[in-house]
């Protein structure tokens, strides 16, 4: 039997192809604590879409707003699924 | 896969360009050596205006990008405009001038566009790898071996200059905007350690190597005829330097580009998979 990713497992993996996975998880760890007051463990389901608004900044610097809004909704739709 | 072809582009460029070396008579080498220095220009450019085109206006990296190309392209225009012997008016009295300003402005630029993109982090707001420790050791190495290489030739290009050799104004700009680069090789460093495993990780790798192949290109001009009295041999690995310098620049540009552009490609791809579903 699989275990099934959490929410913060699920940014951090579409993340990692750009950040790396360890900056894909410590961006994950980082923003959580910031924007929701909570370590990655911690988040639900609902704390996917407030993760990604506050890591929106981050990947626009990185990516451009195009692709940034691209990645987000990409993850979004993944984890609603 | 694709990122790793990248790498072994300047490499390749490198062994071409020994093979020719080898191959042409040595009497042709000027006329080798200056097309390998223009096309290696060209392609720097082509390289760091594909990545800042791939962004839109207004996105943070475009500007570093941007900064990067008009600076290879500048250089490229003062070499078919304004250098002795071989621009359009390169024979003029005041093309040493106007070549000095034509360098000053694309270095200047071009140290600014390093600074945007050695700042990365800042603005991105994620942590650089290593420990505060390594980071300012990381800093120290960077600082001293940036002096060390470029610090000399900022010396001789103005006494140079002093003495009325008006051309070496271009090599005192380069080298004071280079020492400012180089410094900036251990941010670059710490941002390509912290994304490493990542398609961005590549971008700020192949850049620093960009970077680090300007630094042996200065070390050259600065060292090279203490070290061997063969001016040929100095100017070959002067030249590989350049190339190196160029073709990494290139390369890293269409990793940058590449990397932007997987976003889309994830996100094409995640419709694909919802359409199928």
């Amino acid at each position: 039997m699989t275990k099934s990713k959490t929410p913060a497992e699920v940014v951090a993996q579409g993340l990692s192809s750009y950040l790396g996975p360890h900056m894909a998880k410590s961006a994950v760890k980082t923003f959580a604590t910031k924007a929701l007051g909570r370590p990655p463990e911690m988040l639900v389901h609902a704390d996917i879409e407030p993760l990604l608004r506050a890591l929106r900044p981050m990947l626009r610097t990185l990516l451009g707003a195009n692709e940034a809004d691209n990645v987000i909704a990409h993850l979004t739709k993944e984890a609603a699924a | 896969m694709k990122y790793r072809l990248l790498v072994a582009v300047p490499f390749f460029t490198l062994a071409a360009f020994w093979l020719a070396l080898a191959v042409i008579p040595a009497s042709q080498h000027p006329a080798l050596y200056g097309s390998e220095i223009e096309l290696a220009k060209l392609a720097a450019f082509v390289g760091c205006a594909a990545a800042a085109l791939r962004f839109q206006r207004g996105d943070y990296l475009r500007t570093g990008w941007l900064l990067q190309a008009q600076c290879y392209l500048l250089i490229l225009l003062n070499d078919v405009l304004f250098r002795a012997g071989m621009g359009l008016f390169g024979d003029a009295s005041w093309a040493p001038m106007a070549g000095g300003a034509t360098v000053l402005v694309a270095n200047a630029g071009q140290l600014v566009g390093t600074v945007w993109i050695a700042r990365v982090w800042r603005v991105a707001g994620f942590d650089l790898a290593g420990s505060p420790t390594v980071r300012r050791a990381v800093v120290a190495g960077a600082v001293t071996i940036a002096l060390v290489s470029a610090g000399w030739l900022v010396v001789t290009s103005a006494r140079a200059f002093a003495h009325g050799q008006t051309t070496a104004l271009v090599d005192l700009f380069s080298a004071v905007a280079d020492i400012g680069s180089f410094a900036l090789i251990a941010p670059l460093v710490l941002t390509a350690v912290a994304l490493r495993g990542g398609s961005l990780g590549w971008t700020w790798g192949l850049f620093t190597a960009s970077l680090f192949g300007w630094l042996l290109f200065d070390a050259t001009l600065s060292f090279g005829s203490l070290v061997a009295s063969n001016a040929d041999a100095v100017k070959r690995v002067e030249e590989s330097a350049r190339l190196l310098a160029c073709t990494f620049g290139l390369v890293a540009g269409l990793a940058q580009r590449m990397a932007v552009r997987g976003a889309v490609t994830a996100e094409y791809a995640g419709r694909q998979a919802e359409t199928a579903a």
